[in-house]
């Protein structure tokens, strides 16, 4: 029989805030529901509520027309609602298959030993059904984001779930392994599954969902099947407003060299890469996860030594192994790939989290100025429209666009020459996204040079002066703005491009 | 929460408030005692002593305001300094201090003396202390020295030292009276000496160590009678009937264990009798009595009598007092015969 | 992600932060407990016992302190205890050998800093567990204080090395000014230099840190020495207090040094908590001790009732932190 859960007239409030009001939500086996809305438009607390992580103040949820009490997480389980996190809950040190049947595991008949064969065995049966190829004896450590993220879903799938809630699942996933998960979700579908898909990318909505709900402000604004509704209505409804087209003008680079790489090389991860960066220049780096461009980026800020090559900045040979220190001292800065791991301090304060490269640069009399770290504080949270309550307040409630603007606005000074930037948009909603990319241009305007790592390659093509493509640790061609071709690059990061065909 | 945290303080004002009597009686006679540690056998014998005579006292004399509470510094020299400066403060009649170290203590002498407190040293005897409470360390250890020396059958003979914490003074004069006391014979080697700190626990892995480091060994020696509980499950254990145990302090269950176990020497201290005669010697002291200024506790070496008949025929000196074991128990049952009102009337 | 709607975007934190609260906590139970202690014992409000409870948490306050910067980094400081004794035996000795005090106070500072040195090496240079590497000089530190007294004390008469930790103007000992002292200059470090915000920054993420160019390693190196400058200065005071060098001084300290700074609201996990709340957790451990001994409570409850106090508090923090998260 077909399965649904029906959602009617949900309320929940924080406090005096109204963070969910009279929202009806539906999701049917067998169909994709995009689920979409800025950061703080409710979507998370819907599914917290469906999850049972919090307890609704008011409305029903029924499962094939039936109440149903959700109390806590193991009722929603008990149903066969799970839910996929962008942090993955699978133990590092275990199989696949232990990981699958953990606290299930199968033994043999009569015995306290584990039937590891039949265990296996069941979960290649499974990831078979489902068109999908993975040694379900490898462990877990050994996986790629992408495969830990089937897992995760193999795992649900095993476990009775018909319903899977998966949230941002692709935003730490390189094209090859997004194409894989669509094909996983279009098999899901087929086999009777429904999918609750929470996501900003209109592309990938559109090109999986039955339907769209857009949410804004606590309030369902829009719920539509995909075909009769389109992009621009619903990234509309999701701000209110109509988002500009961010349209490039062209523009020439004719600054001075300030970065120089010749024949860099490390072992097993990148190869004889040669490039130039001038001043005031957007370089971006793009390829497949693996590819080896997030490193070559590090080394450039001195995160790693083991390298053989010349890199020369402002005509100095750098030296292998100076540390980030020096850069950071050089006028280069940085902004991680992963914020919470290693872009932000999450106990300090907003102002302390900003302040800290600049402690030097404050001091009179060998002490810190403090009004002039209040001043340079403001002025960052203004120049990245970073919104916080106070500077006074911890990092760790903001939202992560803001985090990561934060992140950005340490870079913001004047003595700011070379900016490297680790995909800068990951895991953050549109608007934020909108004024990353702002202040990524006037950085350029300023005389900046930027290089940039994205795996986002519409983020690549509206942003960058020059592109370089890599494909497994060499880098294929160079692009420069306007004469972008998005399914040469493509062609290129896949491995299949002209030159490598050559 | 708050409320958890203000009822735990109430609770202590509570005992406080019966605890610690300060009325303007005419004739009163209060009493502190600051000591070195609370939970070893031998100080919760000792403690416990002190405060039954305490009430014992105080129910014998009615017209005397007897008051006396104790104070345990667990083994920290700075934690003893501020409770003795807090007691100065609090002005008691007469203050007996079992001093980690002595040097330290000093200058809180003749502050409390300035403050007209009787400052009685407990153990280590101090110069500048108006009275010193002693207990013969160096002789009580020659007399097990000896003692091992008559017992030990004159054929090469093993034996293994268990000490005190390193520099502490009663611990060092122990060692030393044993060592003294051994080296009046020539077939004793000691094999090993070690400090245990006063632990129990740390004394079994140490006797554990020895039993499988020396197969030969003939005897254990402690300066406590705290390691010979370890040291008497391992010899059982281990089926060494015929190891010897050498104790010192006249824990009851030790002295039980001499009849007819291993145990073939003790000291008879006993904590009980130590509590008892501390107010003994308070209340002489507040009568008026002229005593000693350091004044000897009186400590036998404890023998079973067949034990000590062989000890004289092996040489052991007939001048050195021995109680036997009944009579050993018997007074560290009953400290209160001893050192109780009825000794002072 | 978004945790709860719309209250992450405006002002998630309540009125009052988790630390001023404590700080009100603190301040609350030392009224309560100074009140109840008055009232069971008309002495504790005496000046004398006020100097007394001053002077005999002096060097707790000190240790302490130098346990928050160590725990605003993450780390914590096992060793500090047994530092107190090997530095003070080191300037005894120094002492003793050269007859200068000046010698002494520097020979006692540079042991403690020694031992501080070895902790921030293996603890901010090869990233060893501050605990196993603290645990592991905590019994050197005490070994070697053995060692070179020979396990027994040594009587120190110099009156300008006795001065510190011995002397008092009138009802108040010269050691209380001297600790306000250090607390200004600390305060100073710890909010007003780069130093200071290294501390923090190595604590809340020693990645991010490293990634921003602060070099946390190094200052993790000097927070541990630091740590070992102060224990060197305790010594001082210790020494002065009971006119000897001990081998056994500062049994127990650290552990006592930890309670406070836990108490004072400091995270064992780094990066959050202020010199400031130390201060009151000291003195809320030291009111307690001398209030118990003050009121004759019986000992075997004196551990009971510590016990209970740090859980009391530490169960109220977990119980606001939750309130405050949704």
């Amino acid at each position: 029989m077909t399965h649904r859960i029906d959602m009617t007239g949900i309320g929940k409030s924080f406090f005096a805030t109204r963070a969910l009001d009279d929202v009806d939500f539906s999701c049917v086996a067998g169909e994709v529901h995009a689920l979409v809305g800025l950061n703080g438009a409710g979507k998370s607390t819907l599914m917290k509520v469906l999850g049972g992580a919090i307890e609704r103040d008011q409305g029903r949820i029924e499962m094939d027309g039936r109440d149903v009490a959700i109390t806590g997480p193991a009722d929603a389980r008990a149903i066969g609602v799970a839910m996929i996190h962008q942090e993955y809950s699978l133990i590092d040190e275990l199989t696949v298959y232990d990981n699958i049947f953990l606290g299930r595991e199968l033994h043999r008949k009569g015995t306290p030993f584990l039937n590891k064969a039949e265990m296996a065995r069941r979960v290649r049966a499974e990831l078979k059904r489902f068109g999908l190829s993975l040694d379900p004896g490898r462990l877990v450590r050994d996986l790629n984001s992408g495969e830990k993220q089937i897992v995760e879903i193999m795992r649900a799938l095993m476990s009775e779930a018909w319903l899977i809630v998966m949230d941002e699942p692709t935003s730490a996933l390189s094209e090859g392994d997004k194409e894989r998960l669509f094909h996983f979700i279009r098999r899901m579908k087929s086999e009777g599954v429904a999918i609750i898909y929470i996501s900003h990318h209109m592309p990938e909505i559109f090109g999986i969902a039955e339907r769209v709900t857009v949410m804004r402000d606590g309030r369902i604004v829009l719920s539509e099947r995909t075909t009769d509704t389109t992009e621009e209505a619903v990234i509309s409804s999701m701000s209110g407003s109509e988002l500009d087209d961010f349209v490039k003008p062209h523009k020439a680079a004719e600054g001075e060299i300030l970065l120089s790489v010749r024949n860099v090389s490390k072992t097993a991860t990148y190869h004889d890469v040669s490039f130039d960066l001038r001043q005031g220049e957007i370089l971006m780096l793009t390829g497949l996860r693996g590819c080896g461009a997030p490193e070559l980026a590090k080394t450039v800020f001195g995160l790693d030594d083991g390298y053989r090559g010349d890199i020369a900045y402002r005509d100095v040979r750098l030296k292998p192994g100076r540390g980030p220190a020096a850069a950071v001292r050089d006028g280069m800065g940085l902004v991680t790939e992963n914020r919470d791991t290693n872009g932000i301090l999450a106990p300090l304060s907003v102002r302390d989290n900003i302040a800290l490269p600049f402690l030097e640069k404050s001091l009179s009399f060998g002490l810190i100025d403090n009004t002039r770290i209040e001043r340079l504080v403001d002025r960052a949270i203004r120049d990245t429209s970073a919104k916080t309550s106070s500077p006074s307040q911890e990092i760790r409630f903001l939202s992560g666009g803001n985090k990561q603007k934060i992140c950005f606005s340490r870079w913001l000074d004047r003595d700011l020459e070379l900016l490297v930037l680790l995909e800068p948009t990951r895991g953050i909603d549109v608007h934020a996204k909108a004024d990353i990319y702002r202040i990524i241009e006037e950085l350029a305007e300023r005389g900046v040079g930027l290089l940039i790592l994205s795996y986002e390659i519409d983020e690549v093509v509206m942003l960058a002066d020059r592109v370089i493509t890599f494909y497994e640790g060499r880098s294929i061609s160079e692009y420069v703005h306007p004469h972008f071709d998005k399914d040469r690059m493509l062609a290129d990061i896949a491995g299949t491009g002209p030159e490598q065909a050559a | 929460m708050t409320l958890k945290s203000t009822s735990a303080l109430a609770a202590v004002f509570a005992a406080a408030a019966t605890g610690s009597a300060f009325a303007g009686n005419d004739d009163a006679l209060d009493i502190v005692f600051i000591n070195d540690g609370h939970v070893a056998p031998y100080h919760v014998a000792w403690l416990a002593g002190f405060e039954d005579a305490i009430a014992a006292y105080g129910e014998a004399f009615p017209d005397l305001e007897i008051s006396g509470r104790w104070l345990s510094a667990e083994g920290s020299l700075e934690r003893m300094i501020q409770q003795a400066e807090v007691t100065i403060n609090e002005a008691p009649d007469i203050m007996f201090v079992n001093a980690i170290n002595v040097d330290a203590f000093e200058p809180l002498v003749a502050q409390a003396q300035d403050a007209g407190i009787t400052w009685i040293a407990v153990h280590s005897a101090m110069e500048s202390a108006d009275y010193s409470f002693t207990l013969g360390d160096i002789t009580n250890g020659r007399n097990q020295g000896m003692a091992m020396c008559a017992l030990s059958g004159g054929e090469p003979f093993q034996v293994a030292i268990m000490l005190g914490q390193a520099g502490n003074p009663s611990g060092e004069a122990r060692r030393q009276g044993i060592l003294e006391g051994i080296s009046t014979c020539d077939n004793i080697e000691v094999v090993a000496e070690q400090p245990a700190d006063w632990d129990t626990v740390r004394a079994q892995s140490i006797a554990e160590n020895w039993m499988t480091q020396f197969p030969e060994l003939d005897a254990i020696s402690g300066v406590t009678d705290a390691y010979m509980y370890p040291s008497l499950a391992i010899a059982a254990n281990s089926g060494r009937s015929d190891l010897q145990l050498y104790g010192y302090d006249g824990d009851i269950p030790i002295l039980e264990q001499m009849r007819d176990g291993p145990v073939m020497a003790d000291i008879l201290l006993s904590g009980t009798r130590e509590g008892w005669n501390f107010v003994q010697m308070a209340y002489r002291l507040h009568r008026g009595d002229e005593l000693e200024k350091v004044y000897d506790f009186f400590t036998p070496l404890v023998l079973t009598e067949e034990n000590h008949r062989l000890a004289l025929e092996n040489g052991f000196p007939e001048n050195i007092e021995v109680y036997s074991v009944d009579q050993a128990l018997d007074v560290a049952a009953n400290g209160f015969r001893e050192f109780g009102p009825d000794s002072v009337r | 992600m978004e945790t709860a709607g719309k209250t992450t975007e405006q002002s998630p934190s309540p009125a009052i932060s988790a630390l001023a609260m404590r700080y009100l906590v603190l301040a609350a139970l030392i009224v309560i407990a100074s009140l109840g202690f008055g009232f069971a014992n008309e002495n504790f409000f005496s000046l004398a016992n006020i100097g007394i409870l001053l002077r005999s948490i002096s060097v707790l306050f000190i240790v302490s302190m130098a346990m928050t910067f160590v725990m605003l980094t993450g780390g914590i400081d096992l060793s500090v205890g047994s530092n107190v004794a090997f530095a003070g035996g080191v300037g005894v000795i120094a002492l003793t050998a050269t007859g200068s005090a000046p010698v002494g106070f520097l020979a006692a500072i540079l042991a403690g800093m020694s031992i501080g040195l070895i902790n921030g090496i293996f603890v901010g240079r090869m990233k060893l567990s501050a605990f196993m590497v603290t645990l592991a000089t905590f019994a050197l530190a005490r070994g070697l204080a053995l060692v070179i007294y020979d396990a027994d004390s040594i009587n120190v008469s110099n009156a300008i090395f006795l001065w510190l930790g011995g002397t008092s103007w009138g009802n108040v000992p010269v050691v209380i000014p001297f600790v306000v002292l250090v607390f200004a200059v600390l305060s100073v470090v710890l909010y007003r230099t780069t130093f200071g915000r290294d501390v923090y920054a190595a604590g809340a993420n020693f990645k991010t840190a490293f990634v921003l160019g602060r070099r946390p390693e190094r200052t993790l190196v000097w927070v541990y020495i630091l740590s070992g400058a102060l224990a060197g200065l305790s010594a001082i005071i210790t020494v002065g207090r009971v006119s000897s060098g001990q081998p056994w001084a500062g049994l127990y300290l650290e552990f006592d040094a930890i309670t406070a700074v836990i108490l004072g609201g400091t995270s064992l996990f780094g990066g959050r908590g202020r010199l400031f709340g130390t201060i009151l957790g000291v003195l809320l451990y030291g009111i307690i001790i001398n209030g118990l001994v003050l009121t004759g409570t019986n000992p075997y409850l004196q551990s009971l009732i510590k016990g209970a106090i740090l859980l009391s508090v530490v169960l109220l923090d977990s119980w606001t932190q939750r309130g405050k998260q949704r």
